[in-house]
């Protein structure tokens, strides 16, 4: 199961069916459910997973895409602690 | 430009009760965050008085970071086009500071913009975890943090529907019990405090969806019985595609959600050419213990309690996009709250309220329903929403047309509502009333106008039947006549 001091990765899951699906969701990793995706041969899901949780759903059968480092789509330390200016860009 | 902290996010409601305190009143949440933290909601309305609420909730799951930002924005935003009397525009999507003026002195429009502060705080913390998805509470005799919040409302909270009980899991964990957590209760408070709430969206990212209930199981309006208050169903339900179970709704409501899904997401397409959808919650993924499906469920549990249509809306292509695309999503999902919050807005309720007809809104509503099982009295329902903003315009400009509007709706109900006489019909008097109204508001509103044409010649064939078999009439195919045969000769 991921952990927040795992290396994770931004993945898609491609399944043969809702049924491989659903094996794949009882691992309880990271997928996002809203990104499940019936196309016409697979069902797709996106998620974060670590490589050891990419091992986990291979052996469930499904493929595994592996996309970028999370660290490459982390933006939440681009932040702002005082309001005042981003309220002047947003009113003006 | 960057996120907003959980700090700068207090500046900026702090800064809205401020700068606007004809209009926006600032709330402290009853109940402190498990770190401490004591979380504020800002009300935007102009006027007191029996009002339709509306709810707008974001920045449950902590990674989504652009919600919070963007409520704030939207909140800045309409507050700033009211005080200077102006529209607003989002990109090729635009209103008019008349659909601004109706919505803040119709609506209460209630924004709690940051639900799980310490998650965000984590999630911007050096050395914390970007991708932190729940709260922070700590859990006695393990080491392990946090309850996934939208699992944690009390909607078949015990279903374990895509829910987990392992408090170490790191995503859906649902908590203890249902409510465990401080931040959903005051979702919660927010509901019980402003009963008048009818419509709420929980904003949240990622996949540029409108979802609307359920989303434990697909819908289905035949069988009452098969719902979600029903023992008899337990173990049933969160199998997509089966048979076994469906959860009920009221086709009427149904109908509502598919109509305001596609308005708002409509709204949402036109800024820049996004593809948001809308659909049922369910998809693939069937869920429990989440926000919407409680606001939505509530008047069926506790029948004192008033309805609310409650979505989830799916902002953006990923938790953290850059803040040049931030702001983008920030603009195209404003036009969309600002198209909700209109859709909120009931013309038939105000005109009868201000005629002094409240006592007879469930008879209407009861027509209504009638008008829900024909072809054309979906289409008239729906163009009766969708010119709302035009008519609520063309009535607060001229009493007398809102007068005349109020004695037509209370000789309707007492023609066609559940007290008429068996039998009896819609007298021509009334539809040349009708459509007397009709043609006074189609001078006055181009748009109307429009809307209009094709509802007039309709009404003139109810005159003189019941509403059941007028509409029957009006929906029966126009057969051609058949075209002369040519001689073979």
């Amino acid at each position: 199961m991921a952990s927040e001091s795992d290396d994770r990765y931004f993945v898609t899951i491609r399944c043969d069916s809702p049924e491989e699906l659903a094996k794949v969701r009882a691992l309880g990793l990271d997928l996002f459910g809203t990104t499940a995706n019936a196309g016409k041969e697979v069902v797709t899901i996106e998620g974060l997973l670590s490589l050891e949780d990419v091992g986990r759903v291979i052996a469930e059968g499904a493929e595994v895409v592996v996309h970028e480092h999370s660290s490459a789509r982390a933006r939440a330390y681009e932040q702002t602690e005082d309001a005042s200016e981003w309220l002047a860009e947003r009113r003006a | 430009m960057p996120y907003l902290t959980t700090t700068a996010i207090e500046q900026c409601l702090q800064f809205l009760a401020n700068t606007y305190p004809q209009i926006v009143t600032q709330m402290a949440l009853p109940e402190p965050s498990p770190e401490g933290r004591t979380s504020h909601a800002i009300k935007i309305a102009k006027g007191t008085g029996d009002r339709h609420g509306v709810l707008l909730i974001g920045g449950v799951h902590a990674r989504e970071l652009v919600n919070p930002d963007l409520l704030v924005a939207f909140a800045l935003k309409l507050c700033q086009a009211y005080s200077g009397n102006t529209g607003l525009t989002y990109g090729a999507k635009s209103y008019g500071a008349v659909d601004v003026k109706l919505i803040v002195e119709t609506l209460d429009t209630i924004i709690f913009p940051l639900v799980n502060p310490d998650g965000r705080t984590y999630v911007q913390a050096a050395g914390g975890d970007a991708w932190w998805r729940k709260n922070r509470a700590h859990h006695a005799g393990t080491t392990c943090v946090g309850v996934d919040l939208n699992r944690n409302f009390d909607f078949l909270w015990s279903s374990g529907i895509g829910t987990s009980t392992d408090p170490c899991e790191y995503q859906i964990y649902r908590g203890p019990t249902a409510f465990s957590e401080p931040e959903s209760r005051n979702v919660r408070h927010l509901l019980d405090t402003f009963p008048h709430v009818e419509c709420m969206i929980d904003v949240h990212s990622f996949s540029e969806d409108f979802l609307y209930p359920w989303g434990d199981d697909e819908n289905q309006s035949s069988n009452t019985s098969m719902n979600f208050m029903n023992p008899a169903f337990d173990g049933m339900r969160g199998v997509p595609g089966d048979v076994t179970y469906k959860e009920y709704i009221p086709q009427t409501d149904w109908d509502w959600f598919v109509r305001t899904g596609k308005r708002v997401t409509d709204a949402i397409n036109a800024v820049r050419g996004r593809t948001y959808v809308p659909k049922e919650s369910i998809g693939l993924y069937p869920t429990s213990g989440t926000s919407d499906d409680y606001a939505y469920a509530r008047h069926f549990v506790d029948g004192s309690k008033r309805r609310v249509y409650a979505f989830t809306l799916e902002t953006g292509r990923e938790f953290q996009p850059v803040y040049s695309e931030a702001l983008q999503i920030i603009d195209e999902v404003s036009a969309g709250l600002v198209e909700f919050c209109l859709a909120c807005i009931c013309v038939i309720e105000d005109v009868a309220t201000s005629a002094k007809l409240t006592d007879r809104l469930g008879e209407l509503q009861a027509v209504r329903i009638q008008l829900a099982k024909s072809k054309t009295g979906r289409a008239w329902v729906d163009a009766l929403e969708r010119n709302t903003p035009a008519l609520m315009r063309a009535f607060q400009a001229n009493k007398t047309l809102r007068k005349q509007a109020a004695e037509i709706l209370s000789e309707a109900a007492d023609a066609v509502g559940p007290r008429a006489p068996k039998g009896g019909g819609i007298s021509k008097e009334l539809v040349k009333r009708a459509d007397d109204l009709a043609q006074q508001l189609s001078k006055r509103d181009a748009t109307l106008a429009k809307a209009l044409k094709p509802v007039r010649p309709q009404l003139k064939k109810l005159g003189g039947r019941t509403l059941a078999a007028g509409l029957k009439e009006i929906d029966r195919p126009v057969r051609r006549p058949a075209s002369p045969r040519k001689s073979s000769k």
